[in-house]
């Protein structure tokens, strides 16, 4: 008797294992063989119009694959982490920790000779987190990324150990525009790798966890708005002059709000650059959707982006973790065929470094689409219809809330941690899509996870109201 | 016991202690991040999974003090001690003769804060060799090679250039000049390319040339100054041209080895200047003039009229 009762338990523990299992026989993931002794720390990834993939890496190279052949570019680079293929031939663009260098093979033999200094303004004090990262460029030429902060033990607000003392612009998203003028564009980013520009061409960066930065985000970039870590705003002339006086109270008011949270460490501790998924259907069911990944774990996630109230909101899956899939996940690129490319590079914080590959197999996972907002409730789609019956049971949905709070302690707590119940469920599609209705306030993540509906993660979702509709 | 500030290292990775003695380890956090010194039983990967299953803690790390509840290869440990804060381990060292690892249980500091403790009767002995990684120096012996990094006193985002028989400089693109010139090997990039890397190289040389800082080319007086603006390089024969520009003039610079028992020579050409040029010499340097582009010698500087073209060539000596 006390036996049966210890396989009950254990069958309910199975259960809920493989309910959150990270399974996931619709993609395949191959680990790309490089030319041996090279240290292939990637940095910045791009495709040429013809195929060539091209990489810059960590210690500075530049490196193209083309016809099953590696070949070095360039070398020499103050550790490059955004490379953007340009127009003219034998043309590529690499951000470097102090500028925007424009490389050109004037003479087609594969290599670079001329390194030209295209847009530069910023100020870099030498110490390693001063980085300057993620490149894109717009339909009309101009570039964009993000300064990094730099360590200042004398500069601390509060205990946060980023800050710039002299360094001008650290902390800021920028842009270059086609004739090389530096045009700093927002203030407050800590570490901010990853950036991406939307088909309708809005630009969206990820930053990374610490100090006032309360978890992995993904950020609506808008110039002039405030995005979080304070330290930029010395160089913000609205700010500058009454920056010493302010308190965290007064940066939080005047702070925008991330689009999406990554909560930490669940959703991993260091967002890659996030990449749209612009492949029309080739890459499985997720067509528009957000893929990025995370330095420092075996992690890919999704979002899902929606605007309410003309703010940016969404929500962020977990989509590949574990497996085949390395750590370092930096750099990710769709290829023509739909296939994503990650590029690694974890040195310092974990093992990882190298290129992988990410193809559909064809068959439809079974998980949710995505979630979106309604006035009362979420509206969950899914990829596949789930059994109704089981679809309908309020029980079958475990919803927790929280707030994050905005701090300059290195790591924030979530506060005011609730468990939502939902109040009612209502199945629509034949299974397809459930609403769900529960309570809802503005300034929290949404956590939802499903029972017995067979989703692959439990259906893990974590959805970040700033607006409801 | 500290912290090497801003490279997430312990500054001491190797200590000895006789079996059984009383140990008295104190730690001060002079870093800018939380730190603790976690004392592991002997063992390749016993700090690794006390410090992953600190990392496990989530939510709960900070009240544990990052240390796993269930953790058995935790031998001592201080607090999790903010910046600014110190703690001293009072403990009687292992009997037995090992080497007992240490680590920072803080999220993601063990992959570059490990050191080991050796318990043995001989107090005398150097650190392991896997603690005293080989540095990385990069080798010109069979191509130039053109790196871009910190070099303290010159620039953070100086060009280091080594050729394959020598001489070897620095170049600083915010003064258009090289900075340094020395003999010898090349450049360590250790504390560029090891951990978290970007801390910078270091030259593998006592440099015979140093310059002011200043540039030594001045237009209209030989006093002048100028906004100048570093605009990039061309590889020729993979050595670099340096461009700049001087108050919106274009100043082309190229380093190579010289011949005939001088050491380094630097060819300057100056795009269509509308005033004359001048080139005031580094204090202590020793220079001869190829006078290809016309100069006089006059009272401490070389005076080139203004020509639509200025070449101008000095040699480094030793």
């Amino acid at each position: 008797m006390k036996y049966a009762r210890y396989l009950v338990l254990i069958s309910i523990a199975l259960t809920a294992l493989s309910d959150l299992a990270d399974a996931n026989g619709a993609y395949e993931v191959t680990t790309t063989q490089l030319p041996k002794g090279i240290e292939f720390e990637v940095g910045g990834m791009d495709f040429r119009k013809d195929g060539a993939l091209f990489i810059c890496t960590r210690i500075g190279d530049v490196w193209f694959y083309k016809d099953e052949t590696w070949k070095k570019f360039a070398g020499g680079l103050q550790e490059p982490l955004g490379l953007v293929v340009g127009e003219e031939p034998g043309e590529v663009f690499v951000l470097q920790r102090t500028e925007l260098t424009r490389l050109v093979d004037k003479n087609a033999d594969g290599r670079a000779e001329v390194f030209e200094t295209f847009g530069s303004g910023w100020d870099y004090e030498g110490t390693f987190h001063g980085y300057a990262m993620g490149l894109i460029r717009d339909p009309e030429g101009s570039f964009y990324g993000n300064l990094g902060l730099e360590i200042d033990a004398e500069n601390t607000h509060d205990g946060a150990w980023l800050g710039t003392r002299t360094a001008r612009w650290r902390g800021w998203h920028f842009k270059i525009t086609k004739d090389g003028t530096f045009v700093p564009l927002s203030p407050g980013t800590r570490t901010a790798n990853g950036i991406v520009r939307s088909p309708d061409g809005d630009i969206f960066i990820s930053d990374n966890q610490g100090s006032y930065i309360a978890s992995g985000w993904l950020m609506h970039a808008v110039p002039g708005e405030f995005l979080g870590h304070p330290a930029g705003l010395k160089w913000d002339n609205r700010y500058s002059s009454k920056l010493a006086s302010m308190t965290v109270d007064d940066f939080d008011k005047l702070r925008k709000r991330p689009a999406i949270y990554f909560p930490y460490p669940r959703m991993g501790r260091s967002a890659s650059e996030p990449v749209f998924d612009t492949t029309g259907g080739k890459f499985g069911p997720y067509a528009g959707q957000i893929f990025i990944g995370d330095v420092t774990q075996e992690l890919l996630m999704r979002c899902s982006l929606e605007n309410v109230k003309e703010t940016w909101q969404g929500a962020c899956y977990p989509f590949l973790r574990k497996g085949d899939l390395g750590a370092g996940n930096n750099r990710l690129r769709f290829d023509a065929k739909g296939q994503l490319f990650i590029g690694q590079a974890a040195r310092g914080w974990a093992k990882g470094s190298g290129l992988q590959v990410v193809r559909w197999l064809g068959k439809t996972p079974k998980t949710v689409l995505d979630v979106e907002i309604r006035r009362r409730g979420f509206m969950l789609s899914f990829t596949q219809a789930v059994d109704p019956a089981a679809a309908a049971l309020r029980a079958n949905y475990e919803v927790r809330s929280f707030r994050y709070e905005y701090t300059s302690k290195y790591y924030a707590d979530q506060l005011d941690v609730q468990t939502v119940k939902p109040n009612h469920v209502k199945v629509l599609d034949g299974g397809k899509r459930v609403l769900i209705g529960l309570p809802l306030e503005e300034d929290r993540v949404y956590r939802i996870r499903t029972k017995h509906l067979g989703l692959e993660f439990a259906g893990e979702s974590f959805y970040t109201v700033n607006k409801i509709p | 016991m500290g912290v090497i500030a801003g490279l997430v290292r312990f500054d001491r990775e190797f200590f000895v202690v006789s079996p059984g003695s009383t140990v008295l380890l104190r730690f001060e956090n002079n870093d800018l991040m939380p730190h603790n010194v976690v004392i592991c039983r002997p063992g390749e990967e016993t700090c690794m999974k006390v410090a992953e299953g600190a990392w496990a803690l989530g939510d709960r790390a900070a009240a544990l003090e990052y240390i796993p509840p269930d953790a058995t290869d935790v031998l001592q440990h201080t607090r999790m001690l903010n910046p600014g804060e110190s703690e001293a381990l009072y403990f009687r060292a292992p009997e037995i003769e090992d080497d007992y690892p240490f680590t920072c249980t803080f999220p993601r500091h063990a992959y570059s804060m490990k050191g080991i403790m050796r318990v043995s009767v001989d107090l005398h002995q150097s650190a392991p060799e896997e603690l005293s990684a080989e540095p990385i120096v990069l080798d010109p012996a069979k191509k130039p090679i053109v790196y871009r990094t910190t070099i303290t006193g010159v620039s953070t985002s100086a060009i280091a250039v080594g050729m394959p028989k020598g001489p070897h400089y620095v170049f600083n693109p915010e003064q258009c000049t090289i900075a340094l010139a020395w003999q010898g090997d090349f450049l360590d990039v250790s504390k560029d390319q090891m951990g978290r890397g970007g801390a910078g190289s270091k030259i593998r040389g006592e440099p015979f040339f140093r310059d002011s800082g200043e540039s030594p080319l001045h237009l209209g007086a030989p006093s002048a100054k100028h906004a100048i603006q570093y605009r990039g390089y061309d590889l020729l024969d993979d050595m670099p041209v340096f461009h700049c520009e001087y108050d919106g003039v274009t100043v082309n610079l190229a380093a190579a080895p010289a011949t005939g028992g001088t050491k380094l020579k630097l060819s300057h050409e100056v795009i269509a200047p509308k005033r004359d040029v001048f080139y005031v010499p580094p204090s202590g340097m020793d220079t001869h003039v190829a006078n290809r582009g016309g100069g006089t010698r006059e009272r401490g500087y070389i005076r080139f009229k203004a020509a639509p073209r200025i070449r101008t060539s000095f040699e480094i000596r030793p």
